[in-house]
């Protein structure tokens, strides 16, 4: 029996009061700087993580929608920004993971990166080529921790609230992972440098 | 692993775009020769060059849209956990007429079935087009029985639900 249709304003309303109370922790102003602020390194690092564009803007989209219905979300004037940062941060790894372990088709690994599809310029082209085919070789965990540390500049403890490890496991983990990644770039400037 | 003391200047050095043209000469050739602080160069440099293109690259929506969005879902979500005690209640109520139903026809089997025998003392008078008067007054009782019993039944479900929302609604 559809009881809602018995009692719809009332219900509307409740859910509007409840709904304004679940977007508390962040008023729109504020939202709209923090998000000015972090859009584009988060969209970043979603990218880089998953060399997918398209992924990586449905997951931006995605978690800034579940950051600010979050009940437990840190709060902007409370928390900081830096606090609500890297719950964001959180909240999009987690949507990485969630996506790497649906089954699908094609692996995300063998997925080209095509992050600079029409517009790309010289020095786009210059990044790409030297970090884009050796991050490629990397394991999503990996390109996820080196950009959190390389790119974002965050502590061990910072990175290790983002991805949910252990401190003591990002420092060894980060450790190996930076070591293959500069193995990987020297054997790719080696030939080049080689031919010249 | 290998940690390096001078790993943590460098790499504020790199961050910050200074290397190696603020570093002293001593940390350039600390990190030619030490390999925990080359590879931290190598890498560092690259992501930060990586970071200035991909950043720039990105094209947010309005953070209006996302908003917008954020509004929908938290307003779906609170609609979802208003309707929950109604479901509960709706499921309570379809419990409790089943139980009615199942408790009718328990103490119609104790008492021989008697709406049945009516049912066929009807079809018998209705077939043979005879007006007789005790099979009328016993289809008369029966029915009124079963009518209470429903009535009674729905009444019955009405109130519990009613009584369910009210009370899970309290609790939320």
């Amino acid at each position: 029996m559809p009881w809602d249709f018995a009692l719809p304003n009332t219900l509307a309303s409740e859910a509007d009061a409840t709904a304004q109370h679940t977007a508390a922790h962040v008023d729109n102003s504020a939202f709209a700087g923090f998000y000015e602020r972090s859009a584009r390194p988060l969209w970043a690092y979603l990218v880089r993580a998953s060399c997918d564009a398209t992924l990586a803007d449905d997951l931006m989209q995605e978690s800034y929608v579940r950051f600010l219905c979050a009940q437990g979300a840190p709060s902007l004037a409370d928390d900081g920004e830096v606090a609500a940062r890297l719950y964001l941060f959180r909240i999009a790894t987690n949507l990485l993971h969630d996506h790497w372990r649906r089954p699908r088709a094609s692996s995300i690994e063998e997925l080209p990166e095509e992050v600079f599809s029409a517009d790309s310029g010289a020095e786009q082209i210059e990044a790409q080529a030297e970090l884009g085919p050796a991050l490629r070789n990397m394991k999503p965990r990996e390109r996820q921790l080196l950009w959190l540390a390389h790119a974002e500049g965050y502590s061990h403890r910072e990175i290790a609230q983002v991805t949910g490890l252990a401190t003591a496991s990002i420092r060894l983990l980060l450790f190996r992972a930076r070591r293959k990644l500069a193995r990987i770039l020297r054997q790719e400037i080696q030939p080049a440098g080689g031919s010249q | 692993m290998i940690s390096c003391p001078c790993e943590k200047e460098i790499r504020e050095l790199v961050e910050r775009g200074q290397w190696p043209q603020a570093s002293p000469p001593e940390l350039r050739n600390h990190a030619a020769n030490c390999r925990t602080c080359a590879d931290l160069v190598l890498v560092a440099g690259a992501f930060q060059r990586a970071r200035t293109v991909t950043v720039a690259a990105a094209k947010p929506p309005s953070p209006g849209a996302i908003w917008w969005r954020a509004q929908l879902r938290s307003r779906q979500q609170a609609f979802e956990r208003i309707q929950r005690p109604l479901i509960g209640a709706q499921v309570f109520s379809l419990a409790a007429v089943l139980l009615a139903i199942a408790g009718f026809i328990a103490f119609q089997a104790r008492h021989g079935l008697a709406w049945l025998d009516w049912a066929g003392k009807a079809s018998q008078s209705a077939a043979l087009h005879t007006g007789s008067l005790s099979s009328a007054n016993t289809s008369g009782s029966a029915s009124g029985l079963l009518f209470f019993v429903i009535v009674a039944a729905a009444t019955f479900a009405l109130v519990a639900g009613v009584a369910v929302y009210f009370a899970t609604e309290r609790n939320h």
